[in-house]
């Protein structure tokens, strides 16, 4: 069944204007297609200057999260049956708009660097890989699902207010790591985050857990960080 | 990390406390608090040490997270200076009164 819906799309194009703009599309979509089909539909049809980041289109590479009726959220992944007819698509909030719907992510992925988000273990590397048991994988299972699309980051009121904050995506890479039995390097990793800015600024206020795509419980992967800091004696920030 | 630590221990101190302080204050009658009732209560040293803590916890609570709101919320670095002085001296001063008023009134 199709039906027309109106898309009202934030627009910023610095070279017309320095201010953003609201425009208005509207466009027939089937039940089972979802916003992302809508905007290159405007894109293809209406306005060939909307501009929008999209890859893979199957919500795995998190390119293409906005926010869509006061959510962020992943184009590619949310159906226009489960909107209303009017549909409101903003960028990110809180990062640089670059054009439209692009944000400048160099924030974002600097905190996650800020993190060492890659394995450390200075052991001999055996024959083969690291083997990890069963149980192991578990316990980082769901933090291994991010697929870094910054919703979560750009939906946390800490954020808004102080950039420094590492923000929860950057803090559930730490734990990927943290939590991995075959990583060594807790200690240089927790001396990174528990300063001013790290991981004492989550007020548990939940907005990223309600915004995942992946559903992934964030804030609790965020608290089991702070009980192993304490656990652990660091005393870095307040 | 102790502070926040802090935080947390004084916050679950504070539930208790107000709890206590609810029923003691509210639910326990007129007579409660007749001139007798609570010149007792004020006589009786294990009221005082409840009072003391109870202080000392409300206090650090309330200003720790005033901490954590000028952390993220103010970014000029001399307001930012003068609001971190305050929340040492204004519970300093907070909690000067309350013990000589527990302990000496």
């Amino acid at each position: 069944m199709s039906k027309f819906y109106t898309f009202r799309i934030k627009r910023y194009l610095p070279e017309e204007s320095p201010s953003s703009r609201w425009d208005e599309f509207r466009i027939k979509l089937e039940s089972m297609e979802r916003v992302l089909d809508g905007l290159i539909k405007i894109k293809e049809n209406l306005d060939g200057t909307l501009t929008f980041r999209k890859s893979c289109a199957h919500g795995v590479c998190g390119s293409c999260a906005m926010k869509i009726n006061g959510l962020n959220r992943l184009a590619c992944q949310t159906l226009v049956k489960d909107l209303p007819e009017l549909i409101e698509i903003e960028p990110l909030p809180s990062l640089p708009v670059i054009k439209d719907l692009v944000v400048d992510m160099t924030l974002f992925f600097e905190k996650n660097d800020r993190v060492l988000p890659y394995l450390i273990n200075d052991d001999p590397p055996p024959e083969r890989e690291r083997i990890q048991s069963q149980e192991d994988q578990h316990k980082i299972l769901e933090s291994i699902t991010c697929i870094m699309c910054g919703s979560c980051t750009t939906s946390c009121p800490v954020f808004w207010a102080d950039k420094e904050y590492l923000g929860p995506s950057a803090l559930l890479k730490a734990y990927r790591f943290l939590f991995d039995t075959r990583d060594k390097a807790t200690d240089s990793r927790l001396e990174r985050i528990t300063g001013e800015h790290g991981v004492w600024r989550c007020h548990s206020i939940f907005n990223c857990v309600e915004v995942c795509p992946k559903e992934i419980d964030i804030t609790k992967h965020i608290l089991k960080i702070k009980r192993l800091a304490v656990k652990k004696g660091f005393k870095g920030g307040d | 990390m102790w502070s926040w630590l802090l935080h947390r221990i004084t916050g679950v101190i504070l539930v208790f406390g107000l709890l206590y302080h609810f029923i003691l204050m509210h639910f326990m009658g007129h007579n409660n608090y007749s001139y007798e009732a609570v010149m007792a209560r004020l006589s009786d040293p294990w009221w005082k040490v409840f009072n003391i803590i109870f202080l000392l916890a409300a206090v650090y609570h309330g200003f720790y997270g005033l901490n954590g709101l000028v952390t993220e919320y103010i970014r000029e670095r001399p307001l930012r200076k003068l609001m971190r002085y305050l929340i040492i001296i204004v519970p300093m001063i907070l909690v000067f009164f309350g013990i000589k008023i527990v302990l000496f009134n």
